[in-house]
């Protein structure tokens, strides 16, 4: 079940089974191309009347077109149209109906382990609708897409999602256990982690499989002539194997030598491809281009996150490095490789799949709001409204992303 | 409290010859819809504390319904479709819909790292400027439109010995047909150089005692210090204020759990903390302030930064604090997000 709510005049009501039509005419996407960069009026009034030949075929003619004027149609008897029809029209941005039309369409979904069940739209009308209302300065009540900025589909027509708050956190868990958040502009389902700008670029190189391979190569032949870390750069990777709680968070001298002598290795190898001298010559802003409180240089952090975003790539050097046991024994398997186990778990195939950080509103009844957090690893609050609902729960704008298409949830 | 800081506020642009008044506005509900400032005013809204858990919901809508900002995405839109036309005519382009999308998003990408002064800055985008040095002339320009495979000669000028130059000034086009282009981008680029810049500051405050027992010198003071170091910094800033009471010894928390402690998740590095005075005060007391005041862990691997009011006649008082720390406005200033929160790989 779904609900939907008109913004126009902040009324929640239903969806009807099938209110909107598909349409599956691909001429349909290549018009609204045409339109957007339509070079005259004449052209942009051309390309529309096509557009509506398109989309009024099995209309169901509900109401009279406002502005038949504008496709060179009678005014006397003006055409009868629906809802599809006027979303799908060229002229649809300075129709007064499409104010009239505006709606957002909640679902309600939930992850399916743990006997997580979605909580339905159509049960918590009152608060979703809070979370469109909002008040002027002159203490009048207003009606506000809260998605203002966060999305650019914002103030227009679209689909939302309710999700529980626990549910979300069980998706999309934190394996590194991020302390900060906020800077985070996505989330690696693979390697179950939120993800930063700098490592945009470090996953650029990693997904290009010829790269990785000649990278695998040169960490397999790595560990001669190899130049300490720099002080600073021991300082900071200290601070990140204690941030990150490596070996238990133990850092006795075996394992301090052993750490640092395996990130010598890795840098010594970054230093040979380019592609990687571009991202560490970068200036890093720590908590912000990368998740850690280092003022390291940024081969440490390059090469860092790389194990952290591949971590069959420290499985693949501590076999071609067994002096490095004590690394193997004490930190992998309490880090890297639950890591993969589960996002293969979640996902179900090996291809890479990120999602962005999604804006979301906190609905929350105050003796939960505790229990919350404002930044979650693959989502956002933006915004947190106090109403009475019996989980805290998350109205998630997907900002343009198809959640169904993740494995794993279920739809009220 | 918002009354109070408001007025303290207002008399320190009032003994300053240097500042223009701002706009102070007390907003005691969770009001969503606030006036933006207009070019040249620094406004400053001051919220309860509690309102901080829509922060970011709060400074965006202001950003994003600030009519300047409308107004750039008008002219810029009707540039790139011009520069489109042109580009299909002179054959660099022949399927033109991707390149629309992909121009309009590259532009989103820079808007939301640098402002609109980034969009044609050259060098940060889509406009490159290269320089050449003619002996007996002066520096030859050439200014080029970057974007993927392209790299277009747009415009030259001549920047004589012992002159100088403003911004996109004196380009003139090196076609005909590009005439057009070059006056719409040299006019967009002065007229982003020449807005009077505003700025827009949200405090969001709580006390944690009553309003009349703070002394007024020491409201007077962190007010003084937040005008010196906070309002007006940035184009949009958002920051929680909280004025307490220190317990010497005492273990108690000193904000119970509610929407005010939840709020205070979002505060970020770095912390300063001013004490009214620090007469009776034991180390502990201070070591123990993050926990005892709810803040996120992240706080822990701060330094606090702590100064003390210098007013000795406070010193009989039982000590008084004023926490404070920026808080996430949902604008991206130093970092390479990519248009708000999308990540495109």
């Amino acid at each position: 079940m779904a609900v939907e709510i008109v913004l126009s005049e902040n009324r929640l009501h239903t969806l009807q089974k099938n209110s909107k039509r598909t349409l599956n005419d691909s001429n349909v996407e290549r018009l609204f191309g045409e339109l957007i960069w339509a070079g005259s009026p004449r052209e942009f009034k051309r390309i529309s009347i096509f557009l509506r030949e398109l989309t009024t075929k099995g209309s169901k003619e509900e109401y009279p077109c406002q502005h038949p004027d504008w496709f060179d149609e009678s005014v006397e008897s003006p055409k009868l149209v629906d809802r599809t029809d006027c979303d799908f029209c060229g002229y649809r941005q300075l129709c007064e109906r499409t104010a009239d039309n505006l709606s957002v369409e909640v679902l309600g979904i939930s992850y399916a382990e743990n006997g997580r069940k979605p909580i339905p739209p159509e049960e918590n009308q009152t608060s979703l609708q809070q979370c469109f209302q909002g008040t002027n300065q002159g203490g009048e009540l207003t009606v506000v897409d809260p998605f203002l900025g966060f999305s650019p589909l914002a103030n227009s027509s679209r689909s939302l999602y309710l999700i529980p708050y626990a549910s979300m956190i069980d998706r999309f868990p934190d394996m590194p256990s991020n302390q900060i958040l906020h800077t985070a502009i996505g989330y690696d389902l693979k390697s179950a982690q939120s993800i930063w700008p700098s490592d945009l670029r470090i996953l650029q190189l990693l997904m290009d499989k010829s790269m990785l391979n000649r990278f695998k190569k040169s960490l397999k032949l790595s560990g001669r002539d190899v130049e300490h870390l720099a002080q600073l750069d021991r300082i900071s990777l200290n601070d990140i194997a204690r941030q990150r709680q490596w070996n238990m968070g133990d850092t006795g001298p075996d394992f301090v030598k052993s750490m640092n002598s395996m990130f010598e290795k890795i840098i010594q190898v970054l230093k040979i491809f380019p592609e990687f001298k571009s991202i560490a010559m970068t200036p890093m802003k720590p908590f912000v281009d990368h998740p850690f409180n280092s003022s390291g240089s940024g081969w440490l952090i390059v090469a860092v996150r790389i194990l952290e975003l591949h971590p069959q790539l420290l499985e693949f050097y501590l076999q071609h490095h067994p002096e490095e046991a004590l690394f193997l024994h004490r930190f992998m398997p309490n880090s890297f490789e639950r890591r993969g186990g589960l996002s293969v778990r979640l996902d179900g195939e090996e291809k890479r799949r990120f999602v962005p950080r999604f804006p979301a509103v906190l609905l929350c009844s105050e003796e939960h709001l505790q229990h919350a957090e404002l930044e979650l690893p693959s989502c956002r609050v933006i915004r947190t409204q106090l109403v009475s609902i019996p989980a805290p729960c998350l109205l998630i704008d997907p900002l343009d992303f198809d959640l169904n298409s993740l494995q794993g949830w279920n739809f009220a | 409290m918002l009354e109070r800081l408001k007025q303290s506020i207002a008399s320190c642009y009032a003994s300053s010859t240097e500042e223009d008044a701002p706009r102070i506005q007390v907003v005691n509900v969770d009001c969503t819809d606030l006036e933006p400032s207009t070019p040249g005013e620094t406004l400053i809204f001051l919220l309860p504390l509690s309102a901080a858990t829509s922060a970011p919901f709060h400074s965006r809508r202001a950003h994003y319904t600030a009519p300047e900002g409308n107004d750039f995405s008008q002219r810029i839109d009707d540039f790139t479709r011009d520069l489109q036309v042109w580009l299909i005519s002179e054959k660099y382009l022949d399927d033109s819909g991707f390149w629309s999308y992909d121009i309009r998003n590259k532009i989103n990408q820079i808007r939301s790292t640098s402002g609109d002064a980034g969009v044609l800055r050259p060098g940060n985008g889509i406009l490159s400027v290269s320089s050449k040095h003619i002996v007996s002339k002066g520096h030859q320009e050439s200014l080029y439109f970057c974007f993927g495979e392209m790299n277009i000669l747009l415009a030259e000028r001549l920047i004589p010995h012992g002159s100088s130059i403003n911004g996109l000034d004196n380009f003139a086009a090196v076609h005909q047909s590009l005439t057009t282009i070059v006056e719409v981008i040299i006019d967009i680029s002065l007229s982003v150089r020449q807005r009077r810049v505003s700025s827009m500051t949200f405090l969001y405050v709580h006390s944690l005692f009553e309003n009349g027992k703070a002394p007024q010198s020491f409201v007077d003071h962190v007010a003084r210090h937040l005008v010196r170091e906070v309002i007006g910094k940035y184009k949009m800033h958002s920051q929680c204020i909280v004025f307490g009471e220190i317990l010497p010894g005492s273990v108690t928390e000193y904000i119970p759990k509610g929407r005010e402690s939840f709020a205070l998740k979002r505060c970020n590095p770095p912390f300063e903390v001013i004490l009214s005075s620090s007469a009776n005060l034991e180390v502990d007391d201070v070591l123990n302030f993050p926990k005892k005041l709810h803040l996120p862990p992240i706080s822990l691997q701060f330094e606090m930064h702590v100064s003390e009011f210098e007013d000795t006649s406070l010193n009989q008082m039982e000590p008084l604090f004023a926490f404070t720390s920026p808080i996430w406005s949902g604008l991206w200033s130093t970092s390479r997000e990519i248009n708000g929160e999308q990540v495109i790989i």
